[in-house]
């Protein structure tokens, strides 16, 4: 089972739509971050899976890569959240309507 | 603990070259890994969300390291568990308006956790032995060739990925020493 590609796809495909729900649903800032984060770590296992089965190793090298991107955008959302929570001491989502058109 | 095991069954796989181990291995990281990415999104606490992220990291650590991605599963553990979630626990603690501090002040679960320990600690003692060879053995990783990939393929986007997190960490500093730039009382400040 572990060695064809296709349980680490579904389990990615998973873990993905579990941390997009939460994304969706959620509506406290920090949970809706940490969803983003369930899904990247689905994005981790299908790169892997992906170069592992094609014989390569960029899989892992994009990988890699996007931890970096990972941790600037971890860096900065949470950035955000303080500066949000320090204006309006909540953090729920449906507050931020000053931008609604 | 389902981590755990995930770590020493690999290791058994690897030695003995069962590859019914590392089904049980992918079974049980990947169940890990499902219950912990439904735990982060349903927990109503935002602790044990970012926790739940943990074991979640180190199950897809373990997967990693199933499909051949030694130098991969422990920059995952060192960067993703170590770092960008103890980032996320200090806002959990920073934003935390009212503190419920019921939890906490004894130890739950003692004979459970106690238990837990006894059962890594002589997997972590019994391997040594079941091994029978010195600790340093010959290497079988991939990190030459992943060297290789980085640093000489896309050595442009890795230096690319650098600057972008240089940015986004200046910018979140800036961002956070920022006094009250949103909110209701942004118009107070001269």
């Amino acid at each position: 089972m572990s060695q064809h590609l296709l349980p680490y796809i579904v389990l990615s495909g998973l873990i993905f739509t579990v941390g997009l729900v939460g994304f969706v649903t959620r509506r406290n800032l920090i949970v809706m971050f940490l969803s983003s984060e369930v899904m990247f770590q689905a994005v981790i296992i299908a790169a892997v899976a992906f170069g592992r089965f094609h014989g390569t190793l960029e899989g892992q090298a994009f990988v890699m890569m996007l931890l970096a991107v990972a941790a600037a955008e971890a860096a900065v959302g949470l950035a955000l959240i303080i500066v949000v929570f320090r204006g309006r001491q909540t953090l729920d989502a449906e507050t931020l309507t000053e931008m609604r058109g | 603990m389902a981590a755990a095991v995930a770590f020493v069954g690999y290791r058994l796989s690897r030695q003995y070259a069962a590859s019914w181990l590392a089904d049980v291995v992918f079974g049980v990281s990947a169940a890990a890994a499902i219950l912990s990415a439904v735990k982060v999104v349903t927990h109503s606490r935002l602790m044990y969300s970012a926790l739940y992220l943990v074991l979640l990291v180190l199950a897809t650590a373990a997967l990693v390291l199933l499909m051949g991605g030694e130098l991969l599963a422990a920059v995952l553990i060192l960067v993703y568990a170590g770092a960008i979630i103890v980032v996320y626990i200090f806002v959990i603690m920073l934003a935390q308006s009212t503190a419920p501090a019921e939890y906490d002040r004894y130890a739950g679960r003692t004979v459970v956790g106690v238990l837990a320990a006894a059962v890594v600690g002589v997997s972590l003692a019994a391997l040594p032995m079941a091994d029978g060879r010195s600790a340093v053995g010959p290497s079988e990783t991939n990190l030459v060739e992943l060297g290789r990939v980085v640093l000489i393929d896309y050595v442009a986007a890795l230096e690319l990925a650098g600057a972008i997190l240089l940015a986004a960490v200046i910018g979140a500093i800036a961002l956070a020493a920022a006094k009250r730039a949103m909110g209701p009382s942004a118009e107070e400040q001269p």
